[in-house]
């Protein structure tokens, strides 16, 4: 279990991450997504062992991350940047993390073997970093990542930097290692092929979590905060009763015939609006939720 | 996992082209400094002058000189360019406790060792300015020793500056800035303070507060640890001579020239490991 128990993290000052409480079970695959790339970043950072929060505690099953002791041993980070030393075979650098995880020396070769063959990369054992292509670097971080056998990978963008084959083969990866038992939270955009995979997610908004849940339920809630626009070429007066009468209707602007009302009903109740409407006589064209700002909220 | 670390920056270092330009560079020029004293001590002896060693004595200061210099202006490259695209890499250090020392020391330990290994590479240049000038072998066993240790004072400072993150430009200035404060910098304020202890002083002397805190402030100079060096090569203590003479100092007596410079050495030892230690428990502040 990964728990985030009222967390607080600031960066110069500045509050990024503000009263965070969240509770993943073992096994989970769960995505950090929303636009407030700072405060995703640095969720991940705290979970960790990177950055302490100012304020609240995070635990890792029974165990406080702070002050780091052995959690990071069970926690896999993979930084959004890649780093990379350019002069170093992939091998030697694999060797580096496992020398620094106090991994024994002649495990290592095997582990390097195992991990880039489960990446298919075995043919870049010996080839220099810097002469790797770009889009395969994701795949060596990755690799970095669980080199010392973590129970959790918390994973900052890893389809970034990914065109379409290699993100299904990044996600067929993942998805191998989550069928290992190895739970995943994963700071990323939602696109088609995630969302099959991905079983909840957290929308990062101003540092909070604005909403959360199923990727299903997560997009319902935030069309329904999204405006509905209509224009209303005849029957303003009788259009306007019609909202002050409906519960679900919460704010209306007026501005000649374009009508944009904020409205919390779902499907069923905006249908049901909508005839309301044309019952009252009113004469209505172009009636349609937004989904400007909903793309904006999931697609960071 | 210091070995760890070391292997891998032995690794890059070894690999990159900077190493064998910079020894390259810095040899070229000091045979051309050589080759430059040489013709010019053959040319007056052949046209009668007396072949003094002091001509070659200048020449083992100059190019030694040089070799120290050469490390203040460098080291500041130096350490960028092996912290270059290492930006992110605390986020790995500080998820394993106890890392960072071994990160830290393993920069300090690459930018000594190429130091020492420049100097190495220059023995051939630098033995023959010594054996012309008559000098004894110790002394480049001296000039060995000033440059490991101003090579770890200026190292130190270099790591410490680019530890505590933030651009490398930043860093890299901060690391200049430093290296001005404790040199120059304390040389101007001590001469300031001085400045102002004599117009307020009626008698016209200055004043024993002032006289002790110039000395206790230069322990912290590296130049005072050159000024040893240079005093050891030329058997006087040469300009630091005269400038403590300015503070009312008795520069004469053999207890002063023997220890002060010893201690001044101890202290710049000392200001490196300072620097370490303020490395590894401020690393990347600044996040």
């Amino acid at each position: 279990m990964l728990k985030f128990q009222n967390v607080s993290i600031y960066q110069k000052k500045r509050k990024i991450v503000d009263n965070l409480n969240l509770e993943l079970s073992d096994g989970v695959i769960f995505g950090l997504v929303g636009s407030d790339e700072i405060a995703k970043t640095a969720i991940l950072r705290a979970a960790a062992g990177c950055q302490a929060p100012e304020k609240g505690r995070i635990f890792l099953g029974e165990q406080s991350v702070y002050p780091v002791k052995d959690t990071f041993l069970h926690t896999g980070y993979m930084t959004k940047n890649h780093v990379f030393y350019d002069q170093l075979s992939v091998e030697e650098y694999y060797e580096l993390f496992l020398a620094l995880y106090k991994v024994n020396g002649r495990y290592r070769k095997r582990r390097v073997k195992e991990v880039l063959n489960l990446l298919e990369m075995e043919q870049f054992s010996d080839t220099l970093l810097g002469e790797i292509p770009e889009e395969y670097k994701p795949f060596l971080a990755l690799g970095k990542t669980i080199l010392h056998e973590p129970s959790w990978l918390l994973l900052d963008h890893p389809f970034q930097e990914l065109n379409m084959s290699l993100r299904k083969r990044m996600l067929d990866v993942l998805d191998m290692l989550w069928e290992q038992g190895i739970s995943l939270v994963l700071s990323t955009e939602i696109f088609p092929e995630i969302t099959p995979i991905m079983e909840n997610i957290a929308v990062i908004e101003n540092g909070q979590i604005v909403s959360s849940g199923t990727i299903e339920s997560v997009y319902e809630k935030a069309l329904r905060e999204n405006p509905i626009r209509m224009r209303i070429l005849d029957g303003m007066e009788a259009a306007l009763q019609v909202f002050r009468q409906n519960d679900l209707v919460y704010r209306v602007t007026v501005d000649h015939e374009r009508v944009m009302i904020l409205f919390s009903g779902g499907d069923k109740e905006e249908a049901e609006l909508l005839s309301d409407l044309i019952k009252a006589g009113t004469l209505i064209q172009n009636f349609q939720r937004e989904t400007m700002n909903l793309d904006q909220m999931i697609w960071g | 996992m210091l070995n760890a670390m070391l292997r891998v920056e032995f690794l890059r270092e070894g690999r990159s082209i900077r190493l064998p330009i910079l020894i390259i560079f810095i040899n070229s020029i000091l045979a051309f400094m050589t080759i430059l004293f040489i013709f010019f001590n053959n040319e007056s002896t052949q046209v009668g002058y007396y072949a003094g060693r002091s001509t070659f004595l200048a020449q083992f200061l100059i190019i030694s000189t040089f070799q120290i210099a050469i490390i203040f202006l460098l080291m500041p490259f130096f350490v960028s360019s092996i912290e270059e695209n290492e930006e992110s890499i605390s986020d790995h250090l500080l998820m394993i406790p106890g890392i960072v020392k071994y990160y830290v020391a393993s920069k300090v330990y690459i930018s000594v060792a190429t130091s020492l290994l420049v100097f190495v590479s220059s023995l051939p240049i630098i033995s023959l300015s010594c054996i012309y000038s008559g000098l004894s072998l110790m002394k480049m066993v001296r000039l060995f020793g000033t440059i490991f240790l101003l090579s770890f004072w200026s190292s130190s400072i270099a790591v410490f500056f680019y530890s505590l993150g933030g651009k490398v430009f930043f860093s890299f200035i901060r690391t200049i800035f430093a290296y001005f404060m404790f040199s120059f910098g304390i040389i101007l304020l001590l001469e300031i303070i001085r400045a102002a202890d004599l117009s307020i002083s009626s008698s016209g002397e200055i004043s024993a507060a002032v006289r002790n805190l110039s000395m206790a402030l230069n322990l912290l100079n590296p130049l005072t640890v050159y000024a040893g060096y240079y005093g050891n090569v030329v058997g006087n203590t040469g300009y630091l001579s005269s400038y403590f003479g300015n503070y009312g100092v008795d520069v004469t007596g053999t207890t002063f020239s023997f220890l002060y410079y010893k201690l001044a050495a101890v202290f710049c030892g000392m200001t490196g490991v300072a620097f370490l230690y303020m490395s590894v428990r401020f690393f990347r502040r600044e996040k």
